[in-house]
């Protein structure tokens, strides 16, 4: 086991300088002078440019210069953004925690709504709960999340006006508020993610019910439930958990749809305001945080392949 | 085999997994509702305190007047930072910080500006002259200024006594007093700027009604009311500016109370319509100084800052091709099918509101000459073309709707929706052959026509302009004449409407909407909204 962590984190350890090295040069691959890069402005003056230039040490050498940013981000020391003054590490350190809040709660309604769904349309499969399944599944993939979210912004706000339309409370400043203003677009991410489980779910399950283990449980006289929950659901987790830690990333990453439609200042909609406003260094800093929590979010998700298959610990051990 | 993980579970039926499926599901949307407070909005219904929530369509960039480059950011600094000047609801220059309109003399290179006296910035301090030559002297020569062009007349600033002020000009600029109603004209607190140097926008602080609280993400600001204000405390005790850049999700927050006010350029027009016919809410629609109109490349084939070179289209070789695209345009359908009607057709860029402003008679839809004069060109039809469009619902549908018109005549468009900034290095560097774009306006007309037309100015999309455009324009400047000046930029009109580098189409309009419990909105021309009086409740 210890083999097996050592091995994955220095893989996620390699995985996350290569990226940082690809996001540093992204920016210096913008075409035009780099201080106009980072500025966005295109029309600045010879005495500008020095300026920024000097700012940002652009007048040093590359490999100097990615040691410097290196070091600013492990210090926690992003910067301002030069097209709206504010610090970088605070513009995040805002954004982050409602993008984190969403992704928690959308995981929890797709996860409490997609296994079981999927478990019991692989139990009762060529049904017609199966088929009902299958078509709801359908639906949560096929919707647009943003026509999803004015429907439920003119039913549950306009209309019924029982939950707010937009915006965001912090949750200790009111646990209430805050859930009440993140309930809805949770719901529009979480049913999203419940067809995909669903779907992920019902196929893990089938393949596992038709196994020679578990046709030897039944033989043995064990309950059904026991068979379907205790034997084939652990063995069909693994290919979920893969599916639960990629749609982690997708969120923490930022959906700036749902975030624009309820009016959330996440990371999707800092983002989107990053790139129209040609804000590099916060579209960097924001692409290297990204990266790195979908890195670290993997690598949580193979102690829980390790957890869930012993297997995946005895392979590891032999390597 | 894997060990049992658990045991003694409950008999799995298909009525208790749909029925804690659906549980699930309900208790989510449930869960928020219990949870919250009586309701949605928190604005209390009293006429004094309580907030006041504006949502705006995009982001501003730093809050620094120095600095600052986007019309919200205006928006801001209306409540938060007042200037010398500002625009009066009858489109008229007003004195603000300034007790009158300034004493031009010397030949118009010198400006005398008396001051108000005991008045004080948000932080306590005193207003004065020294104040005022500090601001203006930041904003002629911090390197990121964006003032900078617009004060380039003046040479320098001095003090005469505490509450007078002498702006000394390199040669005469009479559009200088409305560039002093502008961002140029805002003044900054000294002891702010001393402590925060060129991050003022961190805690910016000047005179106005409401003062700075914070900014805690990119899209939302907070002021408060000030207790230092000259002109008294304001009723609304908090003023929270939030971005909701979705016109569909605006209207729905208007409707369900979640905000109370939408400012321009968050509604989309035919939401608008649907508000004016709510009682529950007032609608307003106002002629603005800024216009919508086509882009022509004729001759910034090399770039804005490079020499004048024809562009890469017919359009730049043939005039009579200009002139007859736009007799293919029927404005009125245009501002109907895709606007609803807001707009107002109008074929040059002075607003109606200005009194510079003489209406000009459009030419056109008149497909008969259009035809006539493609076919006198010699150039083979279909003539294909480009336009470009920023992205967005509303500049796709009027892109279609300018293709679908020109055909008529000959011309083949394509529509090619770009990203908005794209859009704007494209044009700047000539990038491009058609482009729709607007602008939101100022109140001299000045600063609606030079920089467009004139070689090596960043917004000279289409080229440098013929004499016959220029010296009109040159010789306005130059004078303070207002029967004058109005003469002289009819004539640059009409001028500009015969080489046809612009195509215009409409003085835009600004909508603003709000619930009726929110009084005393003032709503300027210039789409800024003053909220110095206002109330809710």
């Amino acid at each position: 086991m210890r083999a097996y962590v050592v091995r994955r984190l220095g893989q996620s350890i390699f995985t996350l300088v290569v990226a940082s090295v690809l996001v540093f040069l992204g920016v210096r691959a913008v075409p035009g002078n780099p201080a106009t890069a980072l500025t966005g402005n295109a029309d600045l003056s010879p005495a500008a440019i020095a300026a920024i230039n000097r700012q940002y040490g652009l007048n040093q050498p590359v490999p100097v210069q990615y040691a410097d940013w290196l070091r600013q981000v492990l210090t926690g020391h992003l910067g301002a953004s030069p097209v709206t003054g504010l610090s970088i590490t605070a513009e995040l350190a805002n954004a982050f925690p409602i993008t984190i809040e969403l992704t928690i709660l959308s995981m929890l309604i797709g996860i409490l709504i997609g296994v079981p769904s999927g478990i019991f349309a692989a139990v009762r499969r060529g049904k017609v709960a199966d088929y009902v399944g299958n078509a709801v599944a359908l639906f949560g993939l096929s919707i647009p999340s943003f026509w999803f979210g004015i429907v439920l912004i003119l039913i549950f706000a306009v209309k019924l006006h029982v939950l707010p339309a937009s915006s965001y409370v912090s949750f200790l400043s009111s646990p209430g508020s805050n859930l009440s203003h993140m309930v809805m677009p949770a719901f529009v991410l979480g049913t999203g993610v419940a067809a995909v489980l669903m779907r992920q779910m019902r196929s893990g399950m089938l393949e596992a019910l038709r196994t020679d283990y578990v046709r030897t449980a039944r033989a043995k006289g064990l309950p059904e439930p026991s068979v379907v929950l205790k034997h084939a659901l652990r063995n069909s987790l693994v290919t979920v958990a893969t599916v639960i830690g990629l749609q982690i990333g997708v969120l923490l990453s930022g959906v700036a749809v749902t975030e624009t439609v309820f009016g959330l200042s996440g990371i999707g909609s800092l983002t989107i305001n990053a790139v129209f406003q040609r804000d590099y260094p916060t579209i960097q800093a924001v692409a290297l945080i990204t990266a790195a929590a979908v890195i670290a979010i993997n690598f949580a998700m193979d102690f829980v392949y390790a957890f869930l298959s012993p297997r995946v610990q005895v392979e590891g051990a032999a390597q | 085999m894997s060990a049992p993980i658990a045991r003694n579970l409950p008999k799995i039926t298909s009525r208790n997994l749909i029925a804690s499926i659906a549980v699930v599901a309900a208790t989510s949307l449930l869960l928020g509702a219990c949870s919250s407070s009586t309701t949605p909005n928190s604005n209390p219904s009293s006429n004094t305190g309580g907030t006041l929530t504006v949502a705006i369509p995009n982001a501003a960039d730093a809050l620094d007047p120095t600095t600052d480059t986007t019309f919200v950011g205006r928006i801001i600094f209306a409540n938060m930072c007042l200037g010398l000047y500002g625009i009066s609801p009858q489109q008229q220059v007003a004195p603000v910080l300034a007790t009158s309109m300034p004493t031009i003399s010397d030949g118009g290179l010198l400006y005398t500006i008396r001051l108000r006296t005991g008045v004080k910035f948000n932080d306590g301090t005193a207003f004065n002259a020294q104040a005022v030559k500090t601001s203006l002297d930041r904003d002629m020569t911090l390197s990121t200024s964006a003032r900078a062009v617009e004060l380039k007349a003046v040479k320098s600033v001095t003090v005469l006594n505490a509450s007078t002020v002498q702006l000394h000009l390199s040669a005469p600029y009479s559009p200088l007093t409305t560039v002093l109603a502008d961002r140029s004209g805002i003044v900054m607190s000294p002891k702010a700027l001393a402590r925060e140097g060129k991050n003022f926008s961190h805690d910016p602080v000047c005179v106005g009604p409401y003062a700075f609280q914070s900014r805690p993400s990119l899209n939302q600001v907070s002021l408060v009311a000030s207790k230092d204000f000259y002109g008294g405390k304001p009723k609304i005790s908090k003023l929270v500016f939030t971005v909701i850049d979705d016109p569909s999700t605006c209207y729905a927050d208007l409707l369900s109370g979640s905000i109370n006010l939408a400012a321009p350029g968050c509604l989309a027009p035919n939401d608008y319509k649907l508000l004016t016919k709510n009682s529950a809410f007032v609608a307003q629609n106002v002629v603005s100084p800024g216009y919508a109109g086509i882009d022509i490349n004729v001759s910034n084939g090399a770039g804005y800052n490079k020499p004048a070179t024809p562009a890469n289209n017919p359009l730049a070789t043939h005039p009579t091709l200009r002139e007859a695209l736009a007799l293919t345009l029927n404005r009125s359908t245009i501002n109907r099918v895709a606007f609803d009607g807001v707009n107002q057709p109008g074929c040059g860029p002075i607003s109606p509101l200005s009194p510079f402003y003489t209406q000009l008679a459009c030419a056109g839809p008149d497909i008969a000459k259009a035809k006539r004069l493609v076919a006198s060109s010699g150039v083979p039809t279909p003539i294909n073309l480009t336009l470009m469009v920023p992205t967005g619902s509303l500049n796709v549908e009027q892109g279609e709707i300018i293709s679908s018109e020109a055909k008529s005549a000959g011309f083949n468009i394509k529509v090619q929706p770009t990203e908005f900034t794209t859009a704007l290095t494209n044009a700047s560097v000539g990038n491009y052959q058609l482009f729709d774009i607007g602008w939101s306006g100022r109140v001299d007309p000045d600063q609606d026509t030079t920089a467009f037309y004139t070689q090596g100015n960043p917004l000279d999309y289409t080229g440098q302009a013929p004499s016959s455009v220029l010296t009109p324009l040159a010789q306005a400047d130059r004078t303070t004449d207002i029967a004058q000046r109005k003469a002289l930029y009819l004539q640059a009109e009409q001028a500009m409407v015969q080489w046809g580098g612009i195509i215009y189409l409409f003085h835009a309009t600004n909508q603003v909407a709000y619930q009726k419990k929110v009084t005393g909105v003032s709503f300027t021309p210039d789409g800024l909204l003053h909220f110095a009086s206002a109330a809710v409740g």
